[in-house]
């Protein structure tokens, strides 16, 4: 959940507090220009601690609340499992 | 020329002062005695590109793993500065080389940085970044450069345009419409058939920067080309590389500000008028006093966008808010300091008209003054 809000405010600071759901598409709606893209993945990045990988780049990741908390969470469930098998 | 840092200094540490120092001498010894032959000729001597290879300048902005030289943000811009107070174009091929080099690093595939960064570190290979189109420049949804796929290839047809560095340059960057989609590819230049090179010269500014248009025509590329993913050419790619650009950009601006005001205020404490110098006749003292407000306001946006840089990764804003401030205070500054200096500043002989046509580019390249705008205003209600 704390990643969800997080993610969610990062968002509504962006859209100018305009009216979204978790899971509504930000990029379809148009409330988003082309250097967003950049911002998220770097706050992505910074907020999570989990590197953006060029396979990563894909739309469905990255463009709804509900996709970006799914994105970090296997990102996240990535890294930990990676320290393990190490 | 000196590394003073004006009204308010800003804090440096000991290794960015020192770098500091190593660039300013290299721009006095290398650049400045030629810098106005540069611009006359329109060309750029093989010398400075030897001269930058020996202090490893091609690799500033590319990690150590590759052989480059990894300097953080604040470094880079002190380095852009340096070279602003030198020859804007000899700026404009670095900023354009880095700009691929650190989009490489970031989002190049394993084979791609592999071949390319360490040669691009070296100085053995030149990179362009190819996004501006005859028909259009930051409008990046109607990319007219059509990529399609072929099998396990890419066919590449259309235009590139003002591309720096693309008289001679051995790979590019060159952003297209892959399925309607702004995509990125990484082409060597060298190899590809069906491209052809046409030189640009006699620009009002950037004389040296060896611009050219690049007309690929049937062009087939190999799979491996491919940046980042379909549709984030733009976005990621090219956003990343434009993000450093305009920080480089606009403290390339501080430096031709700081010349011409350095310059206007040693010629108006000497030039005489009306039995008074020049310094004394308060007409004069306004433009001074504006050009340092100028000088000042932009080398303090560029050290915090160069400070966010260093901490967040990117600085979307903040550079687009010291691209704003800095190119359109050098612009200022300039016409200020070509005014003081007169017909004396309009001689070919002169440093000033050259800063001052150079200034007007600063204002185009990375993203116009007005791309700037829009995207301030429109970003205005996340910080107020």
């Amino acid at each position: 959940m704390e990643n969800r809000n997080a993610i969610r405010a990062f968002i509504q600071k962006r859209v100018n507090h305009k009216e979204l759901s978790d899971s509504d598409n930000i990029f379809k709606l148009g409330f988003v220009d082309s250097m967003f893209a950049l911002q998220l993945v770097s706050f992505v990045e910074k907020e999570f601690s989990v590197v953006v990988e060029d396979d990563d780049l894909v739309i469905d990741n990255f463009n709804s609340v509900d996709a970006i908390e799914r994105f970090v969470n296997s990102k996240v469930a990535g890294s930990v499992s990676s320290i393990v098998a190490e | 020329m000196n590394t003073d840092r004006g009204l308010f200094p800003i804090d440096l540490t000991e290794n960015q002062i020192e770098s500091e120092k190593s660039f300013v001498k290299f721009v006095e010894e290398d650049i400045l005695p030629i810098a106005d032959k540069i611009d006359r000729e329109d060309d750029m001597p093989e010398s400075v590109f030897e001269r930058m290879t020996e202090l490893g300048l091609w690799g500033a902005a590319i990690p150590k793993t590759y052989g480059g030289m990894e300097l953080d943000n604040m470094t880079l811009g002190l380095l852009a500065r340096a070279l602003g107070r030198g020859n804007a174009s000899i700026l404009s091929l670095l900023i354009v080389h880095s700009m691929v080099g650190s989009v490489l690093s970031r989002w190049g595939t394993n084979e791609q940085k592999q071949e390319w960064l360490p040669k691009l570190a070296k100085g053995d290979a030149y990179a362009s970044l190819a996004l501006t189109e005859p028909q259009g420049g930051s409008d990046a949804s109607n990319l007219k450069l059509v990529v399609e796929k072929e099998g396990d290839s890419f066919r590449v047809n259309g235009k590139k345009t003002w591309i720096s560095g693309a008289q001679h340059s051995d790979v590019a960057i060159v952003v297209g419409s892959l399925e309607g989609k702004p995509t990125a590819f990484l082409i060597d230049l060298n190899e590809v058939e069906g491209l052809s090179r046409k030189k640009i010269q006699g620009m009002v500014g950037f004389r040296g920067a060896m611009l050219a248009e690049l007309d690929f025509e049937n062009c087939l590329i190999p799979k491996s080309s491919l940046i980042g993913r379909v549709g984030f050419g733009f976005s990621i790619v090219a956003g990343y590389a434009l993000d450093l650009g305009r920080l480089w950009v606009s403290w390339g601006c501080c430096g031709i500000s700081e010349s011409c005001l350095k310059m206007s205020v040693d010629y108006s404490a000497e030039r005489m008028s009306f039995g008074n110098k020049l310094l004394d006749h308060q007409l004069i003292q306004k433009m001074i006093a504006d050009m340092m407000a100028d000088v000042t306001s932009s080398l303090l946006v560029c050290y915090h966008t160069s400070k966010a840089r260093d901490e967040n990764g990117t600085a979307v804003d903040e550079s687009a808010m010291s691209k704003y401030i800095a190119s359109t205070a050098s612009r200022r500054v300039s016409d200020n300091a070509l005014q003081i200096f007169g017909a004396a500043g309009c001689s070919e002989s002169s440093h000033i008209q050259r800063y001052w046509r150079d200034a007007k580019i600063m204002e185009l390249i990375e993203g116009t003054t007005q791309i700037q705008q829009i995207l301030l205003g429109r970003h205005a209600k996340r910080y107020f």
